[in-house]
């Protein structure tokens, strides 16, 4: 029989062990490295140029949805299908049009890529019930197939729509293969890794690492998106960064990503 | 005893019938043991009497190496080389999926998942035509 006094004091220690955030369940995520020699890498997308790359393109196909070669570089780096189903169609970046409604101020719509935001808190790493999402010391949010179960929550949580569920068979929506990257199976969530394998690749070589989309826009097009290593003050896009006018997305959501958008004049 | 004849000749039809699997494996003169393509290569990445049994728990080492904590190299514990812990290194000497890890699974009756998402160098092949 327990005592009363016994009693009190477990329902006090428990009370005190919830209110202080101490969860048997929860896990608290480990986070990114504090230690300045791990590069937390980040992207920066110039929206005017990425819209003016856009409209070119549309103009001359006539096609309102066609793919830029960011997009293309994409898929066909990390093996991402194509379906005539867009509802099952797995998007790794996307290009998305905005307009304001205001448009005395900004009378242009303008378009922009979006893609997976590696954020610094991770919602969906923290609702995961496997563990299979998880972020990297460098900040890389990676989902680890092997333990995906395809629950779907990370979709849930995502404030970004960045997650693809497969629900069908990749390998059907696929016409080319590139060996160095994993295809998925079906029933396993997918998003940009920000091409996990190049930056370790790199890194192992000691380069920079150059995602598939960064590299084709710099290629191909007009040099709208950079990736670099935010902890360092002296790299590119640290110091892109201080120039015009950085937001990011829904920062009210408390997520940080660490995919930027900058515009030259700034808009409310 | 009664009716011995017929007691004897049932018994070696019997016989013949519980063993008939033998005889046919051994009148149709294919080996029994699947003939697994001949790797490339001096050596594998560990023993290969211990690989031939415990490969999956290297493969497994590997894949928390690589994707959960971020290490790429692996040093072999038998010959101290240094290999990437990927199962794309496995296919630098084993060059075929089908004719290697299929057949003996196959043989064995244990199903492998490790090809619904990894490529191999045949699926690569086939759709890069």
């Amino acid at each position: 029989m327990i005592s009363r006094r016994r009693l009190l004091i477990l329902a006090g220690a428990s009370a005190a062990a919830a209110f202080a955030g101490v969860s048997p369940i929860a896990g608290s995520p480990e986070g990114t490295s504090k230690d300045p020699n791990v590069p937390r890498w980040a992207m920066l997308v110039d929206v005017d140029k990425c819209t003016e790359c856009v409209k070119e393109l549309i103009k001359k196909t006539g096609d309102p949805h066609v793919k830029p070669p960011c997009v293309v570089a994409c898929d066909e780096f990390n093996n991402v299908p194509e379906f005539e189903d867009k509802k099952k169609d797995p998007q790794w970046m996307r290009i998305a049009k905005f307009s304001l409604d205001k448009e005395s101020v900004e009378p242009e719509e303008f378009y922009m890529p979006l893609l997976c935001n590696h954020c610094e808190h991770p919602a969906c790493a923290q609702v995961c019930p496997t563990k299979a999402t998880f972020q990297r010391p460098d900040g890389i949010v990676m989902i680890d197939t092997h333990r995906c179960i395809g629950c779907r929550y990370c979709m849930i949580a995502c404030p970004y729509g960045a997650r693809s569920f497969n629900f069908e068979d990749p390998r059907k929506g696929l016409r080319h293969i590139n060996p160095e990257v994993p295809t998925r199976s079906r029933g396993v969530v997918e998003k940009c890794t920000f091409c996990v394998q190049i930056v370790d690749e790199a890194m192992e070589r000691g380069e920079a690492p150059e995602p598939a989309c960064v590299k084709a826009c710099r290629l191909y097009s007009k040099n709208a998106l950079v990736f670099g290593n935010v902890k360092d003050p002296n790299s590119e896009i640290s110091k892109l960064m201080r120039t015009g006018y950085v937001i990011q997305l829904r920062p009210g959501v408390g997520t940080d990503p660490y995919v930027f958008y900058k515009f030259i004049k700034e808009r409310p | 005893m009664y009716s011995t004849k017929y007691v004897i000749a049932a018994i070696i039809i019997f016989l013949a019938i519980v063993t008939s699997p033998v005889w046919y494996d051994m009148a149709s003169g294919e080996p029994i043991h699947p003939k697994l393509a001949k790797p490339t290569g001096a050596h594998c990445v560990e023993n290969t009497e211990w690989m031939k049994a415990h490969h999956m728990l290297l493969l497994k080492d590997w894949r928390t190496m690589h994707v959960r904590e971020g290490k790429v190299l692996y040093t072999s514990q038998t010959y101290g080389d240094v290999y990437n812990a990927s199962i794309e290194e496995c296919f630098k000497c084993h060059r075929s999926e089908t004719n290697f890890c299929e057949k003996c699974h196959d043989y064995m009756g244990a199903k492998i998942e490790c090809f619904e998402c990894h490529t191999y160098p045949e699926l690569v092949e086939e759709y890069n035509k």
